[in-house]
This record gives structure tokens, sequence and C-alpha cells, in this order.
């Protein structure tokens, strides 16, 4: 019994896909034996499938000419500068209330 | 002189142990040997007597600014064997996320072992690479010309041979550097299981000769000299496990065509 679960194992290591090769032939991907190596680039590599994004309609490109005339046409719309404006005279409060109002307060006046 | 990655994707496969104990048996040889701690764990300086506390510099540092925390300025010498250490720390996760975005990012510990070698000269340098897969131990390879793969004669540990086999081929794309296998260790071996064994025929079926015929057998007084902070040999030459790393490193000094050891040139012996 326990020599045939060991024949197994040893079926299953015959079938098994080990690869020994570069460590039994070496490796070498020197090209001189005093070249100086070059170090490598930190290129991370991408394994994760390639994920495109929705493609999505973008509005009409204005051209930089385009913008040029717009400003232009901006300019000649545009309303002129404001003229100066006097700064408003003080009103009298007697102008701004009615009569009876007016007549009111003198009232109080002569109490006081 | 050689640069060796210890290394496998798989944790617990005696990585750490087999940088200590086959380092401190090639310096005993009288070989100059640098240990690299490359693991944020950093049970190899751990292992080795050194405390965090006791570090001004460690390996992290140099990772991150090598102009001012250069190699020479973070290693230290273990005990009376030409054996050296340069020593990691908990914030190398840290220092690993924050290479993340950098530029030549898994050059760094090559850079700052090409300065080292301007002035100091080793036999041997041993990196232990964190079990992962990320910039640590790309930088670890990327600095190394060969490869020590030390394997628990069990499937997931043989499963990260097929894992780190797959890290160097994707390394190639991007990356310029020159590897090559020094063998696969079978580790924490215990004969008297017949899974060890039937595991332990398959990777010598698949590796061929590349295996050490060497093998590392489970042995207790491998992890009590870890808690004593000290290799095997020094803390008992006796033991199973020290006359294994011993058998190991006369293996390996085989293997890599190296000669009897030199008086090389530097200036860390005041450590």
């Amino acid at each position: 019994m326990r020599t045939d679960r060991l024949s197994n194992l040893r079926q299953r290591l015959k079938r098994g896909s080990f690869e020994f090769g570069a460590l039994l032939q070496g490796v070498s991907t020197m090209e001189g034996e005093n070249e100086i190596a070059e170090p490598e680039m930190a290129t991370p590599k991408i394994d994760a499938p390639f994920y495109e994004p929705p493609s999505v309609v973008l509005e009409e490109v204005v051209t930089e000419d385009e913008i040029v005339v717009v400003e232009e046409v901006a300019a000649v719309e545009a309303p002129p500068a404001p003229a100066f404006v006097a700064k408003p005279e003080p009103v009298s409060i007697v102008e701004l209330l009615p009569a009876q109002a007016l007549t009111e307060l003198r009232t109080d006046d002569r109490l006081r | 002189m050689k640069v060796i990655s210890v290394v496998n994707q798989k944790g617990g496969v005696a990585k750490t142990t087999t940088t200590a104990n086959l380092g401190a048996s090639l310096a005993a040889r009288g070989m100059r040997t640098l240990l690299i701690d490359l693991d944020p764990q950093s049970n190899l300086t751990l292992g080795l007597g050194v405390e965090w506390d006791q570090l001004e510099f460690a390996l992290n540092d140099t990772l991150l600014d090598p102009e001012t925390v250069p190699l020479s300025k973070i290693i230290k010498r273990i005990g009376e064997l030409p054996l050296y250490l340069a020593p990691g720390h908990l914030k190398l996760a840290e220092t690993e996320m924050m290479l993340m975005p950098a530029a030549g990012r898994a050059y760094r510990l090559r850079n700052a072992l090409e300065t080292l070698f301007e002035t100091e000269q080793f036999d041997w340098v041993l990196i232990d690479c964190p079990p992962s897969l990320g910039t640590l131990t790309q930088n670890g390879i990327v600095a190394s010309s060969h490869l020590l793969i030390p394997t628990e004669p069990k499937f997931y540990a043989f499963a990260g041979m097929d894992t780190l086999n797959r890290m160097i081929v994707g390394l190639t794309k991007d990356l310029r550097f020159k590897v090559e296998l020094l063998g696969v260790l079978i580790t924490m071996y215990e004969r008297g299981t017949r899974l060890h064994q039937l595991f332990a025929e398959e990777i010598r079926e698949q590796f061929g000769d590349r295996v050490f015929e060497t093998v590392i057998n489970k042995n207790v007084r491998l992890s009590e000299s870890e808690y004593a902070g000290m290799p095997i040999l020094l803390f008992d030459r006796k033991a199973t496990g020290a006359q294994n790393y011993e058998a190991l490193a006369a293996e390996v000094v085989k293997r890599a065509g190296m000669e009897l050891p030199q008086n090389l040139p530097g200036t860390l012996d005041l450590g």
C-alpha cells in the first residue's frame, strides 16, 4: 500500500511540468565579458487587460482664428463706456415727506 | 574569486545554515570568505553572533546609499578565521520596497561589490538570499557568478527550484547578467525516510551530476550551533553536520576549480 503511494508520487513527479533548463544550462545576457551593465529602466509591466474608456462626443473645437474674430465682433458690439455720472445732490427731508407727516413732525417739535 | 548566491524560493531549506557553515569551512581552509546577509530576517547575522544594536550600519544602508555607506564600512570579521560578514537588518524589507521605483535597482549589490573589490579581494563571496523572488533576490543573482541551491528532499522545495528557474528566465528579458549553477545540495536529509530517498533520487535524475555528492543530514547540533551564535565547525567539529559541511567545502573547491589559498591583499583583517 505504502509502496503504491510512493510509486504514484513518482509518476506524478514524472508527469509534472517542472522545468530546470535555465538552471542546468546557465544564462548569460552579457554581450561582453568586461562590459559594464547599463541599469535597467524602471518600466512597469502591465499584465492586466487593457481597459478602453467609453467614447465621449466632444463639442466642436473653436480654433484660435475664430476666437480672434469673436473677440473683434464683441469689441464692436460692446456698449460705450459709461459717461461720468454726477453725484446726486442731497435731498431735504421736507421735500420727501407728505404734508400730514410734516405737520405731525412739527407738532412734536412744539411739545419738546 | 567566485560569487555564489545560496538561493531557493522555498523557505526552510537550510540556505542560511549552508551559507554560514560552508563559509566557515572554506575560511578554515585559509580562504578569504565574505558572507552577505541579504535576507531581511537576518538569521545569518544573528546566527554568527552579531547583534543589530552593535551595528552602526548594515546592508540596507549600503543598498540605499552605497557612496556614503560602502560595503567596506559595514563588514565585520567573524572570529579568528578569515571569515567576514556584511550584516543584514530587518530594515532590508523596507529597503526592498524603497528600491522598487529606483532605476538600476537590481544592480545595487553588484555595483557595491565591484567597488569593494577595488581594494579588497576574496576567494569566495557567499550571498544568503531571502526565500522570495523579489528585488533583493534579483540583486543576489545578478551579482553572482554561480548559484548554489539547497533543497530539502520534499515536494515544495523541489517545486521551488522550478519557480527559481522561471524567475531566472524572466530576468534574462530585463537584466544583464551571467550566472551558472554550481550545484544542487540536498539538505535536512533523513536516510531512513522513504520519501526523502524518493525525492533525492528524483533530484539526481533531474539535475544529474549537478547535484553535490555530499548530502547534509538532519542534525540537531547544527541548530544548537546557531543558537550559540557560531558555525558548527567552531561549535562541534566532530558533529555529523560539521563533517557534512567539511565534505561540501572540499567538493565546492574542487567543482569550482579553485586553487590553494593565496595571501590576498586587503585591509579588513583589522576588524
